[in-house]
Parts: C-alpha cells; sequence; structure tokens
C-alpha cells in the first residue's frame, strides 16, 4: 500500500477547498453548528473529491471550540416542560400542547419560541461556536496528510520505523513521546551516526495481528515525522476481512501540529513529591539517552545531580511495560552502563530487585502502586556509590 | 541473569500482557495444547491468556511440575450474605453450567432473573470475579446488585473509575483497553448480554484474560453476522436455553402484541414511491442487494461516488422518513399516549432524530446517546414513580437496563433484526403483581416497513 500525498495537478483545487471550509467556519462564530453543517452540505463538490473536502472540514472543525448558548437551563426546562404536560395528559382531556409551552412561558417571562428554541439547546447541532484556532489553508492540507498517515497506522499491527536527527534532541522528544504513549518498543542504534531502527508490537502479535496498539502508533506520528529523516513500515489488516498489506511511509522533516509530550503523570507526580524532600539531589527532567551498541538504548525520565560532588544519577520508569523490557535494562547494566541507573518497575511485572548483582552500576526499583519519594531517593544513594567512568 | 534464568528447572508459568508464557521449557518440547507457539523473540512457549486452564492440564497431562505464577487470583473469603430463593429454572441453569464444566452460555429473557444465576455462580465458585457489561447503565446496576448480595466493595473499572477489587465490573470497552493488566485478577468472568462478546475488539479483550471459568449470559445469543461460534470458544457453549413464551404467565408478565398498520395520504404515497423507485433503481443499476451482509456498506461506498448515487442517497433517506414519521402513525401514538396515560409507555424508534421529534411533538421526555446519565437516571427515576408516564427512545434502552414498572411498549420504528424486537419486548416484561404487558408495532402499509416488520417478527415470542 502506498500512501499518496495530494498530487500537485490537484492542490490548487485543494487549497480552495480548504480555504472554502476555513472560510464557512470564520463565518458562523457566534452561530449553531447545525447552520454550519447545513452551510457546508450547499457547497458545491465533485463526488471525487467528496472524501478530501469532508475530511478538510472535519479538521477545520477540530479547530472549533464550540458551547451551549447561555440562557435557559435546558435541563431544568425539559423537566419542568414533560412534568407539567404528564400532567395535562392525565387529566384525560384531550392534550393541549400549546396551552402547556405558554404556561410555562409565561412563568418563566419568555416568550414560546424562545422556550422551544431552549428546549433542546444542549444538543451538539445547538451548540454555538464561539471561537476557531484555524491554519492557513496550507496548514490545513499538512493536518490532512497527517491525518491521513494516522488513519492507516490505526490499522497497524507493527511497525519498523527508521530515524535520523541531526541533534539529540531529536531523539530524546521522540523516544519520550514513545514513553509517554506507553508504546513496546526496541530502539537499536544504527551504524555510522545512521540513526536508530525502532520496533513497535507486543505479546499478542504471535497469535492474532491486532490493532489494538494502532492509536498509541498513530499518535507518536507527529514525532517520528518531526525528525530530520524518517520511514516507517507498518504491516496492516485492511478492511473489514481485514486483508494484509504493508505500507511504507517516508519523509523529511514536517512542520506538523505535536502536542508537547510532557512526562507521564506517574513520573510528574514523582518528580513534584522529589523536590519536596530535604535532599542533597537536585532532580530535573532528564534529557540524557544513554545507548549500549548492539544492546539498545534507554531513555531516563528523570536526572539527579549532587549538590556537591556534581555526580549524575538517572531514573527510568519502565512502569507496566513487558518484563522482556525489564531484562534488557537488565543486560545493559551487567554489560555497563556510562551512568549510574534506577530503574522503577511495577510490581505486576513480577520481578524481584535482587536480580541486580549488588554491584552493578544500577538498581530496581520494585512498586506497589505509586513510586515513593523516600524509596527512590534510597536507590539513587545506594547505586551512587558504584561509579562508573562517565562516558557520553 | 536472563530470561532464561529458568530454563533446566521446572517449567514457570506467567501470564505477560495478556499471554501465559511458559519458562523453561525446550523449543522441541512435544505435547503442549493446541493454541501454544514458540517465540523466537523471548524464547519461551506462549499462548493467549484463555489458554491458561488448558496448558494447566496439558502440563499435568504430560507429568510435568510446573511454578503457576500466572494466576493472581484469590478465593473468596466471604460468601453471599443475602440468599435469593431461586426459581427453578436459575437452578437448573446453574447445575447445567457446572456440569460443563463452569464454562457456558445460559440463555433466558430478559426479566427472567439472569443476575441471579450469576450471583449464584460466584457463590458457587468463590474466585475473584469480573463481570463484563455492554453499558455504564449496566456497570452500576450490576454493581448495586453484587454488593447488595454479597456485602463487599466492588470494583468498578471504566467511566472514570479505576478500582480493581476481588468482585468487579466492568464494561466491554474497558475490559478490551485494561485486559493485558488485568487478565490474571480473576478466576471467573461473566460476560452479560455475551451476545456483544464475537466483535473484534470484544473478543480480544475475552482472549487476554485467563479466568478458567467463564459464564455468559444472553436473552438472544444469534448474531446476523454468523459469528457466534465465536462465543464458543470464548465462553463455552448454550448449557441452557429457556425462551419467553415457555416463563410467560408464571415468571414472566403475560404479554399481548399488537401490529398496527397506517396508512400514508395520496400526496405522501406519490412522494415515498417516486423516492423509492430512484433508490431502488440505482440499486438495481449497481447490483447492489441491500440484504447482504456488505449490503449497505456497497450501497455507501458508491452512492458517494456520483451525483446519482448522492441523489439515490437522499432518496433512500426520504422514503425511510416518510415510512417512520407518516403523520398518520403519529396520529395514532397521540391516541396510544391517551389511552395509556396511566401506564408507563416506552415509545421505541430506529434513529434519534425521530426521538427529538417525538419528544418536542408530545412533550415527553427523551433519553439518546446525547442524554447525560445524570438527567438519563433522573427521567428513569420519574418514570419510575409515575411523575412521566412516558418516554421516547432509539436504541439505548434496547437491552439490560432495569424498568420493571414498564408495561406498554410502543415501537414506531426499527431495524428488521430478530435480537432488537425481542429486546424491547424484554423491556415490558418484569413480572409485577396483576402486571399485564402490550407491546405495540405501528407499520406504515404499502411500504418497506412492511417486510421489515414481518423479518423482526420471526421469532417464537411472536407467535
Amino acid at each position: 500500500m502506498i500512501v499518496v500525498p495530494i498530487a500537485e495537478a490537484e492542490r490548487p483545487r485543494a487549497r480552495e477547498l480548504a480555504a472554502t471550509a476555513l472560510a464557512l467556519v470564520r463565518a458562523h462564530v457566534g452561530l449553531p453548528r447545525g447552520a454550519l453543517l447545513e452551510a457546508w452540505n450547499q457547497v458545491a463538490i465533485t463526488p471525487a473529491e467528496n472524501r478530501l473536502a469532508r475530511a478538510l472540514f472535519k479538521l477545520a472543525l477540530d479547530a472549533c471550540e464550540f458551547e451551549e448558548s447561555a440562557g435557559l437551563d435546558p435541563v431544568e426546562l425539559r423537566r419542568e416542560i414533560f412534568t407539567s404536560a404528564a400532567a395535562a395528559r392525565a387529566w384525560g382531556h384531550d392534550f393541549d400542547r400549546a396551552a402547556v409551552l405558554a404556561d410555562i412561558a409565561q412563568a418563566r417571562g419568555a416568550d414560546i419560541d424562545t422556550i422551544e428554541e431552549a428546549l433542546y439547546s444542549d444538543l451538539p447541532t445547538a451548540h454555538v461556536l464561539r471561537k476557531a484556532d484555524l491554519p492557513s489553508p496550507d496548514g490545513l492540507l499538512a493536518r490532512h496528510e497527517l491525518a491521513s498517515h494516522q488513519a492507516v497506522l490505526l490499522r497497524a499491527v507493527k511497525v519498523r520505523a527508521h530515524v535520523f536527527s541531526a541533534n539529540a534532541g531529536g531523539y530524546r522528544a521522540l523516544f519520550r513521546k514513545l514513553k509517554f504513549h506507553r508504546l513496546l518498543h526496541a530502539i537499536t542504534e544504527l551504524d555510522r551516526g545512521a540513526g536508530y531502527a525502532i520496533d513497535l508490537d507486543g505479546p499478542m502479535s504471535l497469535f492474532e495481528q491486532t490493532t489494538k496498539y494502532g492509536l498509541s502508533l498513530a499518535l507518536a506520528l507527529p514525532a517520528i515525522m518531526a525528525c530530520d529523516a524518517w520511514e516507517v513500515r507498518a504491516d496492516l489488516r485492511w478492511g473489514k476481512d481485514r486483508r494484509p498489506l504493508r505500507c511504507h511511509l517516508r519523509g523529511g522533516r514536517e512542520s506538523l501540529p505535536s502536542d508537547n509530550a510532557g512526562l507521564p503523570d506517574e513520573v510528574a507526580a514523582l518528580l513534584a513529591d522529589l523536590r519536596q524532600q530535604e535532599s542533597p539531589w537536585q532532580v530535573s527532567p532528564s534529557e540524557a539517552i544513554l545507548a549500549l551498541p548492539g544492546l539498545g538504548v534507554c531513555v531516563p525520565d528523570l536526572e539527579f545531580v549532587h549538590r556537591d560532588s556534581g555526580q549524575r544519577v538517572f531514573l527510568e520508569v519502565l512502569g507496566f511495560w513487558s518484563r522482556a523490557a525489564v531484562w534488557k535494562r537488565v543486560e545493559m547494566a551487567e554489560a555497563g552502563l556510562p551512568f549510574p541507573v534506577v530503574f522503577a518497575v511495577s510490581k505486576h511485572l513480577r520481578v524481584s530487585e535482587e536480580i541486580l548483582p549488588a554491584d552493578a552500576p544500577a538498581a530496581l526499583y520494585v512498586y506497589a502502586r505509586t513510586m515513593n519519594a523516600r524509596a527512590v531517593f534510597e536507590r539513587v544513594e545506594a547505586v551512587a556509590g558504584r561509579l562508573v567512568p562517565a562516558v557520553e | 541473569m536472563s530470561e532464561d534464568a529458568t530454563q533446566g528447572s521446572a517449567p514457570c508459568l506467567r501470564f505477560v500482557a495478556g499471554t501465559i508464557e511458559i519458562a523453561g521449557l525446550p523449543a522441541n518440547t512435544a505435547g503442549l495444547p493446541g493454541g501454544c507457539a514458540w517465540d523466537e523473540r523471548s524464547a519461551c512457549w506462549r499462548a493467549p491468556a484463555c489458554r491458561y486452564a488448558d496448558i494447566v492440564r496439558g502440563l499435568r497431562a504430560l507429568g510435568l511440575a510446573y511454578a503457576d505464577e500466572a494466576r493472581h487470583y484469590d478465593t473468596l473469603t466471604t460468601a453471599a450474605l443475602v440468599h435469593r430463593e431461586p426459581r427453578p429454572y436459575q437452578t437448573a441453569a446453574l447445575a447445567a453450567w457446572r456440569i460443563a464444566g463452569f464454562r457456558g452460555v445460559v440463555v433466558l429473557p430478559t426479566g427472567a432473573g439472569k443476575t441471579l444465576v450469576a450471583h449464584l455462580a460466584i457463590d458457587d465458585r468463590k474466585r475473584s470475579t469480573l463481570v463484563v457489561t455492554p453499558t455504564l447503565d449496566l456497570v452500576h446496576q450490576w454493581h448495586d446488585g453484587l454488593r447488595a448480595t454479597f456485602g463487599a466493595k466492588i470494583g468498578i473499572v471504566g467511566g472514570g473509575d479505576y478500582d480493581v477489587q476481588a468482585l468487579t465490573v466492568t464494561t466491554y470497552d474497558s475490559a478490551y483497553l485494561h485486559m493485558e493488566h488485568l487478565g490474571c485478577r480473576f478466576g471467573l468472568v461473566v460476560f452479560d448480554e455475551c451476545h456483544h462478546l464475537p466483535g473484534e475488539s470484544y473478543a480480544l479483550g475475552a482472549r487476554l484474560c485467563l479466568a478458567p471459568f467463564r459464564l455468559g449470559l444472553t436473552a438472544t445469543p444469534e448474531r446476523t453476522d454468523g459469528r457466534d461460534p465465536l462465543i464458543d470458544e470464548l465462553v463455552g457453549p448454550i448449557v441452557y436455553r429457556k425462551d419467553i413464551v415457555e416463563l410467560t404467565g408464571e415468571y414472566l408478565a403475560d404479554y399481548e402484541t399488537v401490529r398496527v398498520s397506517v396508512d400514508l395520504s395520496a400526496d405522501e404515497r406519490a412522494e415515498y414511491e417516486r423516492e423509492r423507485g430512484l433508490y431502488r433503481q440505482f440499486l438495481r443499476d449497481n447490483g447492489i442487494v441491500m440484504t447482504g451482509p456488505r449490503g449497505f456498506s456497497d450501497f455507501i461506498i458508491r452512492s458517494s461516488r456520483t451525483e446519482e448515487g448522492r441523489r439515490a442517497f437522499a432518496a433512500y433517506r426520504r422514503q425511510r422518513e416518510i415510512a417512520f414519521t407518516a403523520p398518520a402513525k403519529l396520529d395514532y401514538l397521540e391516541r396510544l399516549l391517551h389511552q395509556h396515560r396511566r401506564d408507563r409507555t416506552i415509545v421505541f424508534t430506529q434513529d434519534n432524530a425521530t426521538v427529538y421529534l417525538l419528544s418536542r411533538r408530545f412533550l415527553i421526555p427523551a433519553i439518546t446517546h446525547h442524554t447525560k446519565v445524570s438527567e438519563r437516571s433522573a427521567i428513569l427515576a420519574a418514570f419510575s414513580q409515575g411523575q412521566y408516564a412516558a418516554l421516547a427512545t432509539s436504541k439505548v434502552l434496547n437491552e439490560g437496563v432495569d424498568i420493571p414498572e414498564a408495561n406498554v411498549a410502543i415501537v414506531m420504528s426499527g431495524s428488521g433484526s430478530v435480537r432488537e424486537h425481542v429486546q424491547r419486548l424484554g423491556r415490558i416484561l418484569r413480572k409485577g403483581e396483576g402486571k399485564r404487558a402490550v407491546l405495540y408495532e405501528l407499520v406504515t402499509g404499502g411500504t418497506s416497513e412492511s417486510m421489515t416488520s414481518m423479518r423482526r417478527r420471526d421469532h417464537v415470542a411472536y407467535h
């Protein structure tokens, strides 16, 4: 399968459709969503461009903020109207809808039209477009291309990406993103600074080609596409009959909207706790990548720097990752990491802290529900004594 | 230290992300149960977690001692505190499930007390149990029922909650998301409304769980997509079955079904025929068979490709709209709402647009997937107490939610699905003192609705 970008010849018309969608949205600020949808339906679109047009309009809608109109509370209004109507019907005379509404309108000091309008003003079609943070037509087309690639990856069962970045910051952003999305990945450094190969799949792929991880893969794509050069090969299951297909994407650095992947929640909470403790260690989010040729890459989450000696210790949170990821870190520790590292592992992974030798430049911290700041500092202190040659 | 450290010693079973790893057996081991495969990536045997019981039996049959680190479920220390006397068919259902090796599906009509069968099964097995349901409403319904019966803290996973207890309730969606972490923590899993299970992601959720004991509950096990056999694989065979007509009178409310045919006016008829003709011609020209398994999706795809197709699709929608909301139907509904103003009436439609149309026109509350949980609960409570005598809904109340006071159902429109129609009938059959239920089906005569109605009534409950 080849995901084809919009052809150059079709680009002017695509830009025109994007501009139309954006203009319509701008013109409907302050109006209900239903009016915007109705206006869009009046746009002349040929069947051949229908799919592209709908996609562009959807992306334009994604940039909009809608909210319920401030006025009568529709839930309370409905309760009042339906209760009155039920009581009126129970009398047994012919049901007089207008009389019920007139009574309510009078009691609320409003006219019947206002009451009718407010009755279901909380339905999505009645929501009012408050503001829209819209890109340019070319920006909308770029979002469309990203979304097209992501839509393909939703059906992915296995992905291999090759990435190259001219600076280490690009890799760090990518690896942090992969960790943020809890993607099971193996990272291998390619020869002669050619970048990294990243494999993403899961244990169940041995038995059935599951697309369970597709959403995470799709969400990580913007970070891959932000590298200076990248290539993705994805094994897909396509369509209702889940036909096996292979998809190939490649490109250079793309300027794409990408949510800024901060620290995972549990790491951010731990960092806050650590900073509240009195300690000789200064703690900050890590920017390092620790690579061991042939063994893989470790991407720590936090860095501890001793205030007096300047010694550095790292913490990588493996959390609920696979046991295989833990064994990989154990192998790396045995082979010799360039810095002392504490690996934090959920007890659900059923590993013992004793599997690492006492003199290894690394320690395992097995935690039950949440990581404890004191316990982390204890391990940091313990591994800090096991000095290793500092190599970057 | 490596992953193979246990090789040479007794094999060890571990639960890893919804699979069972068998470490410590060489790649050439013969005689392992079906479903096990050698995993080069981690140099161990591996199987989907649902094969756990087979693996344990297989290792025993091979005479191999093994360490079991996979199973992390508990034996319940407390029994049921409340013992409701089961009806004879509920006792028989439990016995059949036991005989089948504590795996299988119990088929009972809505209102017959499937929940009690599950409570009996949990009390029988006394293992940590996960109940999987289709909706959050049902999660809360099960939560309250389990807490009342077992007097224990009941966990909930889903809808923003993540609290795992020995007895936990979740949705099929959450089970799919979380089973790779939770799948080792339950010995018994109850699949409520288990006809949902053969969906691709829901089935995966069931495969990622190692629970050896499995109970499926449904009123309508048959699916139109031919994936029913998957229920057998993931839960077990149907071990017990009773249909509505077998329980009506003694255990379910007496009921009658009334089919009302209304006519279109001459103008409506002309418009209906014109629009339907356009749509049917497009089907013929493109060789689309709407009753085939892919008929509708074929129609959607092909109609979007040409101007003629888009016109055909508009015609399709219009002719349905004419049939579903024929003015004569609406007039008849007004009569029925008046006639049953002292009853509790649920009006069912095929789509949300009609629900809101009815709600606005007759000033009765509406429940759709847009209705927020708090308002929905308030509407159902007011309906139960008699503050509202009628409500309109589309498909969201088709199954599960317990509304014992409802005694009149009016099907304004619906699909050709037998299951949907039986479920809608089931909503009004909960037994009550002197209760007699009635289901009206309003059909616009001389339209495609007549055929749809015949298809959905193809069930013993309507004979």
